[in-house]
């Protein structure tokens, strides 16, 4: 796999410039005047400046690195004459990442573009950020991009950021051959009390943990809770919460159910593995269940003999069929960078058909454009483009930024460090929750 | 330096007597310690006092603001400075709960790895077999970097396939004890065989010895071993960071460093993130003060 290592040299290769603006310090003029360099915010001919454009994500190993990798290799095929300077920034869920971006934007000194959550994550950047209205019209992705990600790409107003792909949260993955042991049908699994019924019947009928989790993180236990909110309240209490007039009681009734699951029917080492270490319990048929965004299922593909329908098989988390729970992975775009003529030449280049399909493909995300030939994708990822296409309901992921502002995410991650990563506590959860929107 | 001389000797023709004195006196200083030293400390001296005080003097002024976000600088202006963000803190239940984990860290951290290394290197030091490698054994963890450590005893705490499940100060302690062991060995050999004699002659006991006569010629071993590692303790953000992969740590390891680091980088609330920082270092010198303070009336800082 060619790209595989492209990615790896490239994330090899650009390691050490992660530390590029370290020396600037925090002293901060408030003097913009670097904008000024480039025509393109009311000149008539913009022009393109002599920089590179800098461009940061978090991609560093793994799918995400090949994926990238890919990417590049495309960017420099379709525009050889534009300089660049894509680098990763490594760290579990884009934490170096995010705090990189937040030195240089307060320090003056932009990157080009940077990969983050759009939706109230991005509301943190208000003010920074450009308006890429006219990439967008250009190209045409007011109308081809998914309604909803379009909705989700916009701040004051405008155009700031333009999506990549999605990947959907409300996954069950299962290990067809535990399942087939313990006597448990896949069809089955619809609501919490048959999820339930064949979690006792893993238990009962075979070796095998029921379900493997990671609780190493608060995100993840503030995942699998909202999974159990949506999967057992349904859309409307979880966004009436998010609305700030939620029921508590729906809180606490999800959270006990949670916790049900988590303290019963998991792996004892879950508070200190991360997540591919638990979804490797399902890959090594140690473990029957795994619920975690779909970016696990890039752990699958890279798994020799190991295949969809085969070996492993996928449901909607019990009790959310109907539901695609909504993530996105966008590129932002910062005012007064270096390079934004290169900037609105990348954002075009991301929107691309071509890229949608081959980054995803690789990423084992959801392209976002609705009128890719679902063919060019894989079984897999087809299935989740045919959900994405067709289903009505989209509650948006908390743990990953789309529904809460920084703040509020930082809050709610705070109510579940403090009362539900061990000993779990429903009531105080909830009431801090609950105090959070 | 020789241009200023030139200058001395030629107005020296001409100058009156009180000129003269005034010549004199900076032919003195030009050639007085102070000023032949001034180009080797000045660098060195300015770079500290600005990387150091300047950043603990700027850190503060931030804290006195309400700086917040992207869009706007700081506003140093008067009617802006107040103690807004320390109200805050007080009134914030997570920097009370990260304060008391940072202090038992401070204190627990400090105190068992001073003791566990002074144990070892009395023990090296009444020359036990294998001392070479015992002592290697120790102090190889110091060489390892956090990042290493941090997983390497992530894999131990694994409850499924781990060695060993205990505190998780334990790991820093284990990497440090080596350190502290070496600071007292090289105090313990410091220190005369005479005085063992003596000790012997009057009859006192191997432990009587220790106790009475060794341990409290130690001090100036103890002062350093306890600076570094009060400073250590303080840093166990990169522990916790390369641990759990996240600036949010599980809530009993969550300290001072890793909330600080949240609120900054992570909220844009840089005003009160310096306003953390500041506690942080007022609770770093309110463990440290007394003690450098009984050592320097005793002459031996």
């Amino acid at each position: 796999m060619g790209s595989l290592g492209v990615g790896a040299l490239v994330a090899g290769c650009s390691g050490g410039d992660g530390g590029d603006g370290d020396g600037d310090g925090t002293s901060d003029g408030g003097s913009d005047g670097d904008g000024g360099m480039d025509g393109g915010d009311g000149g008539e001919t913009p022009t393109m400046t002599d920089d590179a454009m800098e461009a940061l994500h978090g991609w560093t190993g793994g799918d995400g690195a090949a994926a990238v990798g890919r990417l590049v290799e495309m960017f420099e095929e379709q525009h050889s004459d534009v300089e660049h300077d894509i680098k990763p920034i490594g760290g579990d869920a884009n934490e170096n990442l995010n705090a990189t971006v937040a030195r240089r934007l307060a320090n003056r000194n932009p990157p080009d573009a940077f990969a983050s959550w759009p939706g109230k994550t991005m509301e943190q950047y208000g003010g920074r950020l450009m308006s890429i209205d006219d990439v967008w019209e250009e190209a045409g992705y007011t109308d081809s991009i998914h309604p909803k990600a379009r909705e989700a790409s916009r701040l004051n107003d405008a155009y700031r950021s333009i999506p990549l792909g999605s990947h959907r949260l409300n996954n069950l993955f299962y290990n067809t051959a535990v399942l087939e042991a313990a006597g448990v049908d896949p069809e089955s699994l619809t609501s919490y009390d048959a999820f339930i019924d064949a979690l006792d019947a893993v238990d009962q009928n075979t070796d095998a943990i029921p379900i493997t989790m990671t609780t190493r993180g608060s995100w993840a236990n503030l995942q699998y809770f909202v999974e159990f909110m949506l999967g057992t309240e349904g859309q409307e209490p979880y966004e009436a919460w998010l609305d700030g007039e939620g029921d508590g009681e729906a809180l606490v009734r999800a959270l006990d159910k949670t916790k049900n699951v988590i303290e019963n029917y998991s792996n004892n080492d879950k508070s200190s593995i991360s997540f591919p270490e638990a979804n490797d319990k399902l890959i090594a048929g140690d473990a029957a269940f795994f619920t975690m965004g779909n970016w696990a299922y890039g752990m699958y593909r890279n798994t020799d003999n190991f295949e969809f329908n085969e070996d492993w098989g996928w449901t909607a988390f019990p009790g959310t069929e109907d539901m695609y729970v909504w993530h996105l992975d966008n590129f932002l775009f910062p005012r007064d960078g270096n390079a934004p003529q290169k900037a609105r030449v990348f954002a075009e280049f991301l929107g691309t058909k071509d890229v949608q399909v081959e980054f995803n493909n690789l990423k084992g995300s959801i392209p976002l454009r609705t009128d890719v030939d679902g063919s060019r994708l894989t079984e897999f990822l087809n299935l989740n483009v045919e959900d994405l296409n067709n289903l009505e309901k989209f509650p948006p992921t908390l743990a990953h930024g789309l529904a809460a502002t920084a703040d509020e995410l930082s809050a709610c991650k705070d109510a579940i460090a403090s009362n539900f990563m061990g000993p779990y506590d429903a009531e105080a959860t909830a009431d801090e929750l609950m105090s959070v929107f | 330096m020789a241009g200023s001389r030139d200058t001395v000797s030629e107005s020296q023709n001409v100058g009156t007597g009180a000129e003269r004195d005034w010549q004199t006196r900076l032919e003195v200083f030009s050639k007085s310690d102070f000023a032949r030293s001034f180009p080797y400390w000045f660098v060195p001296f300015s770079i500290m006092g600005l990387g150091v005080y300047g950043g603990i003097g700027y850190n503060t002024l931030i804290s006195l603001t309400d700086y917040e976000g992207f869009n706007e600088g700081p506003d140093f202006s008067p009617g802006n400075l107040d103690l807004e963000m320390y109200v805050q803190t007080v009134n914030d239940p997570w920097v009370w709960t990260t304060s008391k984990n940072t202090f038992v860290l401070l204190i627990v951290f400090t105190t068992v790895t001073m003791v566990l290394g002074l144990f070892l290197a009395v023990m090296l030091d009444r020359g036990i077999r294998y001392k070479e490698k015992i002592q290697t054994i120790y102090l190889l963890p110091m060489a390892l970097s956090f990042v290493v450590t941090a997983q390497f005893w992530l894999w131990m705490y694994n409850v499924n396939n781990g060695l060993i499940n205990l505190l998780l100060g334990a790991a820093l302690i284990w990497q440090f004890s080596g350190y502290a062991m070496v600071v007292f060995l090289a105090g313990l050999q410091s220190i005369p065989d005479d005085q063992f004699e003596a000790a012997q002659v009057d009859g006192a006991s191997v432990l009587r010895t220790y106790w009475r006569v060794i341990i409290p010629q130690l001090k100036s071993s103890s002062v350093s071993a306890a600076v570094v590692l009060v400073i250590f303790a303080l840093k166990a953000f990169t522990f916790l960071f390369s641990m759990f992969g996240q600036y949010r740590v599980p809530k009993g390891t969550d300290i001072l460093a890793t909330l600080m680091v949240r609120e900054a980088f992570k909220l844009q609330n840089w005003a009160y993130a310096a306003a953390i920082a500041t506690i942080l270092l007022l609770m770093a010198l309110a463990v440290i003060a007394p003690y450098l303070h009984y050592q320097h009336k005793q002459g031996s800082l």
